[in-house]
């Protein structure tokens, strides 16, 4: 192997990180307010419930999801050029990344949050808890162990999204793959990435499940 | 002085099927400070509604709850929320932070308040030592059995030194031993710091060993309150006849007439059915018998049946000579 391969797949390696952990980070950030609205305004929900703020997003939810994210990404690249200013590079790989990634996550944050059961928070209500207090010390505490569960299969999915924009000039591990191992039929730089890939979502995912366990205090 | 009033209180749901039930119909109740008030109903019976209604948890659909003089459904959110932190609860299932140690679960409700660290600690160690649990509190509740877990509970619900605490079926889910340790606990509660608690119960047992009143929910509807002793001793509705004599007269036929006698003191010490028994000659069967306990005084029950119609004069002779208390019902 050249020092300029190697030097190719570690940018790569990079750039595959930096699209993976921005993404997730954003898909957070914008995911975790809404899926505390979701449960917030949920029918049958003993905080706020309001059915037509729920109706809305999970609609909102469900539109975005069910757009492939190659056509997805490629769909908005007006939008991603009006943001980043370029629709090329794995800068401008986040956007599509983040758009994509935003509802599955509110969706994996809402599914833990429903694992609460109704007693605690009616507890919390009891002691005279208001709705910041619910979310904080009874939805986000009693399902961290499943929140973390969840950013690991986010992780890895986005991981895989983001392999996939290399295909349209996304950057990365996958980029790579396209652009070496499929285009110039270097079979070694395909089983390369291939074996790169398959590494860093098992780290994720292995991250995602010790921390799991070390913030589960329901099986000791 | 009534700490807790409820007026004209009525609630109805709505079925999935669009239909409505009717959970409460206009009952009327009043706590007084201080005292150990039992409400007791058999289960689907609207008592947990009840319950839940005196700290607004479910809204009434007509009728009013008046805590400390001031009507809870027309007070404003803050106002609720203080009003919550003077009224503790205790649940079936314990409802704790399962994620959370015992000391913060205990503390949970200081937080809530923006109680400074420094005494949100003593407080809880304080409170740690009330329900003997010092050496759990770095512990999760899941790793604790379920009467620990309900102590947990009732520091949490202590913490802010609410005056009323109410307790919606406390102790149902534990075992017999575990139930006297919370009573007395409950107890202990309510006679040194002055708390008046609220205890909703299907269990009799539970009221008679600790409630200084009762009120029995049947259908909906509040048919009968009173001291424990006088309900005890002279139940008037049907309700309250079937929570007192269940136990006793489960497996008798029905329309089996039969005798519920209550005896105490030095009658308790005599051989009372051996005497009826050669005296009157009838032989009666003794269906069911029990030593109580009711507001520390200790009583016998008794449920006899006779044979004949005939011998039911003679029976009833030898129990008013002999000054025990009895009641003569039909087995619905």
């Amino acid at each position: 192997m050249s020092p300029e391969f190697i030097l190719l797949i570690l940018q790569g390696i990079l750039e595959t990180l930096y699209m993976t952990l921005g993404a997730t980070l954003g898909a957070y950030i914008l995911g975790l307010p809404l899926a505390i609205l979701l449960v917030v305004t949920k029918k049958g929900s003993i905080m706020r419930p309001n059915p037509t703020v729920y109706k809305i997003l999970d609609t909102l939810i469900n539109l975005l999801r069910s757009v492939p994210f190659l056509i997805l990404m490629v769909a908005i690249i007006p939008f991603t050029r009006f943001v980043v200013g370029t629709s090329i590079g794995s800068s401008a790989t986040l956007v599509p990344l983040i758009v994509a990634a935003t509802p599955f996550v509110a969706r994996l944050i809402e599914q833990s949050f429903e694992e609460v059961d109704k007693g605690i928070i009616e507890a919390a209500l009891s002691m005279g808890a208001k709705t910041r207090h619910i979310i904080l010390n009874v939805y986000i505490k009693e399902t961290l162990p499943s929140l973390l569960l969840g950013l690991a299969i986010a992780s890895t999915t986005i991981l895989g999204y983001s392999a996939m924009a290399g295909f349209v000039g996304g950057g990365g591990l996958g980029s790579i793959a396209i652009n070496y191992g499929y285009y110039r039929y270097e079979n070694g730089v395909m089983v390369v990435t291939v074996i790169l890939l398959v590494l860093l979502v098992a780290i994720f995912q292995n991250i995602g499940l010790y921390l799991n366990k070390k913030f589960d205090h329901r099986r000791r | 002085m009534s700490i807790l009033e409820v007026k004209n209180l009525s609630k109805t749901f709505k079925t999935s099927q669009g239909n409505d039930f009717v959970a409460l119909s206009d009952v009327n109740l009043s706590i007084e400070q201080g005292e150990i008030f039992g409400v007791i109903g058999l289960s689907g019976a609207g008592k947990s509604t009840l319950v839940r209604c005196m700290n607004l948890l479910e809204k009434p659909t007509s009728g009013e709850v008046l805590f400390q003089g001031r009507i809870l459904s027309r007070m404003r959110q803050k106002e609720l929320l203080e009003a919550r932190s003077d009224i503790g609860m205790i649940f079936q299932s314990f409802n704790l932070l399962n994620q959370s140690t015992v000391f913060d679960n205990i503390a949970f409700p200081l937080k809530i308040k923006k109680w400074k660290k420094q005494l949100i600690t003593d407080r809880v160690e304080q409170l740690l030592r009330l329900v003997g649990l010092e050496e759990k509190k770095n512990q999760y509740p899941p790793q604790l059995s379920g009467g620990q877990k309900q102590r947990v509970a009732i520091a949490r619900a202590l913490a802010t030194s609410p005056s009323l605490l109410l307790l919606d079926e406390a102790t149902s889910a534990l075992d017999p031993s575990t139930t006297k340790d919370i009573l007395s606990l409950l107890k202990t509660i309510n006679r040194e710091l002055g708390v008046t608690l609220v205890i909703i119960t299907h269990q009799m047992a539970v009221i008679e060993a600790v409630a200084d009143r009762v009120a029995i929910i049947d259908n909906s509807q509040l048919v009968e309150v009173g001291p424990v002793r006088d309900i005890f001793f002279n139940p008037k509705s049907n309700a309250a006849k079937r929570i007192l004599v269940s136990e006793g007269t489960n497996d008798l036929p029905t329309h089996t007439t039969y005798y519920r006698l209550i005896f105490q003191g030095e009658k308790l010490l005599q051989p009372l059915m051996a005497s009826l028994v050669i005296e009157t000659k009838v032989l009666v069967n003794i269906f069911y018998a029990n030593v109580k306990t009711i507001v520390d005084a200790t009583y016998g029950e008794m449920i006899i049946t006779v044979s004949q119609p005939s011998e039911e004069v003679l029976v009833e002779q030898f129990l008013h000579l002999n000054n025990i208390n009895f009641t003569k019902e039909e087995k619905q």
